[in-house]
């Protein structure tokens, strides 16, 4: 297998976004998964629209660019593949991949790298507990849950105290995490809305620094703040087993408004985790040989796409925290620099 | 296939837009907008690939044959003296006016930095924070730290750092000895010798006041948008948010765009990646299919609909409107918006739309050469 095409790395959606923009304009592509699936972590993100009304989480987004890829005939996909090596030949690339049959070897004019990230662990927020009480669980379980279970999954009639703790493992300098994530004041403020809707016995409360409301998809947070949910300005300082059978958590909490110490008891606490780099992400920057930046995530040039190796562009998650849209255009965008690049070369 | 491309604005956003689709290939047709405009935008008639941007030019009727609109007419900063709670004062002055007087001999900054004055800036005193806002405030605080030397505080109710390091930005800041503070309702008290700002850890003192002009949409929008067909969001940005077409510069219309601030919240950097978005989008629109209309689109009985809304809530692209026509009120569908899709027809109650073949209108035979 020999192809003077592109070689994408990563089957998520910026991989897969990539590539179809690639084959759009008649460009062959290799894709290459590590998994048995394309896909990647927004296939568990879930629906969050309440009551049939659509919240824009983007969450369908993905299915349609997954189906396209898998009806597009002119991408070649390697899943259950790695790559071994790539190494600058000849105005281009040649590279090793590591599929289940052996090692291919193959040519390509450039590489996208699109190997997304890593949940944030809620257990290195070591204070909140996550792990060791059934009530404590982080933003990409309930995400994960709701869309395997479906919306009804966390559905009761009984009174239920809620609590969102928003920014957990991001924005934390001592944690060498200084980076928002951007999407989890996005999903926080849906889920908890989608969760208030379903049980109205639900009351919910988010703990958060500041709501990232920006852009103008700020309308869950505006109708959520209709809806009787309380936000908070500050994070819990401390959180205690509660309940005769530890099924209730405390919450206790400096509220800077009332401007004195509250607690809450709570029967579901969701610690909205965010994106951080990728454990490998420092053995696939060798790979390539590129530089990461500050956080670990893969860096870039002023355009976000580009990088220090000319021929080598980024797409999604593992160049910065983004959401499922913007990982879309953002891997469109590479994949225009990509060909804009290739039609300046020298033939 | 018409490789010619209208782009509606004036200023840096159009600019951008310009200059990323002359990088594709494409050339480039510049509308003003406004009352003294020498082209009068009217209508917007056809399909993808073949438009027909018509209007008034020196009192004539003129048409212009373009294959897309990219419209990026930016947005407005509210004036300081447009809101009514703020002291006018003149210790008080715009994020912007600061920013311009930094290289300035004999400016107020320079003074600023001469007496080692402090500064705060607010990047949210009024109204919600927006990201254009929010970044002014950081660069300025930053440049006025190191390069004026002055004491700077920066107040805010929210800190929107999601996007381009904000946040590491902020740490840097704050290790660099700029002190961050979430503000409280009251307004700040000017008074000869100063300005005295309340806020959640306490109060400062300031000798001048910095405050970011409000981003608001452009008041002409909706004529705009009447024009070209497309719609206006309730926060009167181009578009209701669709998170379908939002982050790709699309609006309900095929082959019209939106690039910059006329539909998005972000800064220089962000419209320049906007408008590279936009223009590679176009290049595979005008190039590979989409330059036909649907071969097959919806079509609604007027006689069986019952004007429930449903298609008018279900169309993915705003493609259906209540229209009046022979003293009947029915919904309608809009054939340069229809991608034929079909979900209006799942959901209508009383099967009153049904897909029907496409032949070639009348105006796009008109404009064929
Ligand atoms: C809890 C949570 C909730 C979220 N909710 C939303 C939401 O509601 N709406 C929204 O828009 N976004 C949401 N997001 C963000 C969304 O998940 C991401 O934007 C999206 O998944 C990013 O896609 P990606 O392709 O960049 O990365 P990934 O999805 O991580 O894809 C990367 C792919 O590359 C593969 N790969 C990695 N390394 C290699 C290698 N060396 N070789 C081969 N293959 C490799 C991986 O197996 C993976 O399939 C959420 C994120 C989190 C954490
Ligand atoms: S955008 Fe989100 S809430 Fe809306 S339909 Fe898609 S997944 Fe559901
Ligand atoms: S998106 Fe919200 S919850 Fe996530 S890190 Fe940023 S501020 Fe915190
Ligand atoms: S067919 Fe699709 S695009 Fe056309 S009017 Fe019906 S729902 Fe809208
Ligand atoms: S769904 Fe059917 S009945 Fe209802 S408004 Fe549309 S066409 Fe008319």
């Amino acid at each position: 297998m020999t192809s003077h095409g592109v070689l994408v790395i990563g089957g998520g959606i910026a991989g897969v976004s990539a590539a179809l923009a690639l084959t759009e304009r008649d460009v062959p592509v290799t894709l290459v998964e590590r998994d048995a699936q394309l896909g990647g972590q927004a296939s568990s993100v879930c629906c969050k629209a309440v009551a049939g009304r659509c919240q824009q989480c983007g969450g369908c987004l993905y299915a349609g660019q997954l189906q396209a890829c898998a009806d597009q005939t002119r991408i070649d996909i390697q899943l259950t593949t790695t790559v071994t090596s790539c190494n600058p030949s000849e105005g281009g690339f040649r590279y090793t991949l590591c599929t289940l049959d052996g090692s291919l070897e193959g040519t390509a004019s450039a590489v996208i790298l699109a190997t997304g990230f890593d949940h944030v662990n809620a257990r290195t927020k070591g204070a909140f507990g996550y792990g060791l009480l059934p009530a404590i669980i982080s933003g990409d379980e309930l995400e994960r849950r709701l869309s395997e279970a479906g919306q009804a999954a966390f559905d009761t009639d009984e009174p239920r105290q809620v609590a969102f703790i928003q920014c957990v493992g991001s924005r934390d300098e001592q944690a060498g995490r200084g980076w928002c994530s951007q999407v989890c004041c996005r999903y926080g403020v849906r889920l908890a809305r989608l969760l208030k809707a379903r049980s109205p016995n639900t009351v919910v409360t988010v703990f958060r620094m500041d709501i990232q409301h920006c852009g103008r998809d700020s309308q869950a947070f505006d109708l959520a703040q209709k809806e009787d949910i309380t936000f908070v300005t500050g994070l819990p300082a401390q959180i205690q087993r509660a309940g005769a059978h530890n099924e209730q958590v405390l919450l206790q909490y400096d509220d800077i408004h009332a401007g004195q110490y509250t607690s809450l008891l709570a029967d579901l606490v969701v610690l909205s985790t965010g994106i951080q780099p990728r454990a490998d992400a420092a053995a696939t920057a060798d790979l390539f040989g590129l530089e990461r930046n500050a956080f670990g995530f893969m860096a870039s040039a002023a355009d976000d796409v580009r990088t220090a190796v000319p021929g080598i562009y980024l797409a999604g998650c593992c160049q910065a925290p983004r959401s499922i849209a913007d990982s879309i255009a953002h891997a469109r965008r590479a994949a225009a620099a990509c060909l804009q690049d290739l039609q300046e070369q020298p033939a | 296939m018409n490789e010619l491309v209208a782009v509606i604005g004036t200023g840096y956003d159009a600019d951008c837009a310009a200059q990323a689709l002359r990088s594709h290939g494409f050339r480039v047709e510049r509308i003003v907008q406004g009352p003294s405009a020498p082209f009068q935008l009217s209508t917007l008639e056809g399909y993808v690939g073949s438009f027909a941007l018509r209007g008034f030019c020196d009192g004539s009727l003129t048409a212009l044959s373009v294959g897309a609109v990219v419209v990026a007419t930016g947005n407005e900063r509210v004036p300081l003296t447009a809101l009514k709670k703020l002291p006018q004062h003149a210790r008080i002055v715009s994020t912007k006016q600061l920013a311009s007087q930094l290289t300035k001999p004999a400016s107020i900054t320079e003074r600023a930095s001469r007496q080692r004055q402090h500064i705060a800036l607010t990047i949210d005193l009024m109204t919600p924070a927006s990201r254009e806002a929010t970044r002014e405030v950081i660069d300025l605080a930053g440049q006025l730290r190191d390069k004026c030397k002055c004491e700077v505080s920066v107040l805010y109710r929210e800190l929107q750092v999601d996007t381009d390091w904000l946040e590491k930005r902020v740490r840097d800041l704050r290790a660099a000895g700029v002190a961050f503070h979430r503000l409280q309702a009251a307004m700040p008290e000017p008074d000869a010798e100063g300005i005295t700002i309340r806020h959640a850890d306490g109060q400062l003192r300031a000798d001048l006041l910095g405050v970011a002009q409000p981003v608001r949409p452009r008041r002409d929008h909706p004529a705009l948008a009447e024009a070209l067909g497309i719609r206006v969001g309730e926060d009167g940005y181009l578009q209701p948010f669709n998170v379908h077409l939002y982050h790709f510069g699309g609006t309900a219309r095929k082959g019209v765009y939106l690039v910059g601030r006329c539909h998005l919240d972000t800064d220089d950097s962000g419209v320049r990646q906007d408008a590279e978005l936009v223009a590679s989008q176009l290049a595979v629109l005008l190039t590979v299919n989409g330059t036909q209309p649907e071969a097959v689109l919806a079509w609604v009985d007027r006689a069986k609909c019952i004007r429930c809304l449903t298609c008018i809530r279900t169309c993915p692209h705003s493609a259906v409107e209540l229209a009046d026509a022979e003293g009947v009120t029915a919904a309608h569908v809009l054939e340069a918006a229809c991608f034929g899709c079909g979900m209006c027809i799942a959901n209508c109650p009383v099967q009153a739309i049904s897909m029907r073949g496409q032949a070639v209108p009348a105006w796009l035979q008109e404009a064929a050469p």
